[in-house]
């Protein structure tokens, strides 16, 4: 795993939120395994299912907001020099295959645009974490349960580096008003009422910056009749040149 | 039928495990609640659990020493780790534990190991 920097009270939270991350998660796995008992049973009827269908969707999104704010101390931490190289089309196809079993009720398609045989970035399980909070967030804003994903990833520049560049447009979200301007950070700070349902996004880009790349969230129309997004994650290519 | 010891520090997950396990056709042959008890249990039993479904943060003694110790008496041993802790998951390896589950886990997935193990037996 990569080395980690950094201590005081940074340390004292991480600390304390690590107690609370392991209680919730125990508390969770009881939930979601009693709800798993409920759906399986075959004298449950179809409405009782969709119930436990639903609870259960939130269970793993209470997990995974512990996740995220975990993997956010985590991430604030990093030391690239020790982190070993990912490969993001692996990545977006095991996030594929973890969002379909996060959501059983929705039929999840993605399709790549343009695809490398081989993309391969700085980032460890970090970057694959954050691939997948930003899937997990755009099949969460899409109200539809068939969700069509359109995948493009290419090569590009972030600064003086090169980059993968990892483009994900879902035409059937409403992103809320406040991720328009991609000023994810920002917004956070200001309203956490809103920031408690996107904290995928905030572990998206405080990621992605942390890895020395970039998060973006945008509508896909702009105006009055705002609808769809667009999300890019941009990562440092592995053995990049500076 | 496969004979299980549960090791967990908190109550309401070793009945979880014990539920579902049973349900499952599993046979739960003893409960600790920390691995010094576990460490007990283990050695003062005539018949070996098939396998042992160890977490790893719990008091007097963490489920990594407990599976370090438990696979001095016992090499064959199978222990299945579940954890919430995935940084455990190298150390936990390292000790003996032939699986790992990080928390939360869907309970097809347990049963899914402890299947594979039953057939290795068998």
């Amino acid at each position: 795993m990569p080395r980690r920097k950094g201590g005081g009270e940074g340390q004292q939270f991480a600390f304390y939120m690590d107690l609370l991350g392991h209680d919730v998660i125990n508390s969770n796995q009881a939930v979601l395994s009693y709800l798993e008992l409920i759906y399986s049973n075959p004298a449950a009827d179809k409405k009782i299912k969709a119930f436990a269908e639903k609870a259960l969707t939130h269970v793993r999104t209470s997990t995974l907001l512990v996740e995220n704010v975990k993997r956010l101390i985590a991430t604030r931490t990093l030391d690239l020099q020790s982190m070993k190289p990912v490969d993001i089309v692996r990545t977006v196809e095991r996030a594929h295959l973890e969002v379909s079993r996060f959501y059983p009720g929705k039929r999840i398609r993605i399709k790549f645009d343009s695809k490398p045989s081989q993309a391969l970035a700085v980032g460890d399980s970090y970057a694959a974490d954050l691939v997948l909070s930003v899937l997990l967030t755009a099949v969460r804003l899409d109200p539809g349960d068939e969700v069509d994903l359109k995948v493009d990833l290419r090569e590009g520049t972030f600064g003086q580096r090169q980059a993968w560049v990892l483009r994900l447009e879902d035409r059937n979200i409403a992103l809320p008003a406040f991720l328009n301007g991609g000023g994810v950070e920002e917004t956070y700070s200001q309203d956490i009422s809103t920031a408690v349902k996107t904290t995928g996004m905030l572990f998206a880009q405080m990621a992605a910056k942390n890895l020395g790349g970039d998060f973006e969230a945008h509508a896909l129309v702009h105006g009055e009749k705002r609808s769809g997004a667009v999300f890019t994650i941009t990562l440092v290519k592995a053995g990049g040149t500076q | 039928m496969t004979s299980v010891l549960i090791v967990d520090d908190e109550l309401f997950i070793v009945e979880l495990y014990r539920d579902i396990l049973q349900l499952r056709g599993y046979k739960v042959v003893g409960t600790a609640f920390d691995g010094e008890e576990a460490l007990k249990k283990y050695g003062g039993s005539q018949e070996k659990p098939d396998v042992i479904i160890m977490d790893h943060r719990m008091p007097i003694m963490n489920g990594v020493e407990a599976t370090k110790e438990i696979m001095r008496m016992n090499p064959r041993q199978k222990v299945i780790f579940v954890s919430a802790d995935v940084l455990v998951e190298k150390e936990a390896r390292d000790a003996g534990a032939v699986e790992f589950l990080p928390k939360p886990f869907r309970m097809d997935d347990l049963i899914e190991k402890m299947e594979k193990i039953a057939v290795l037996r068998r």
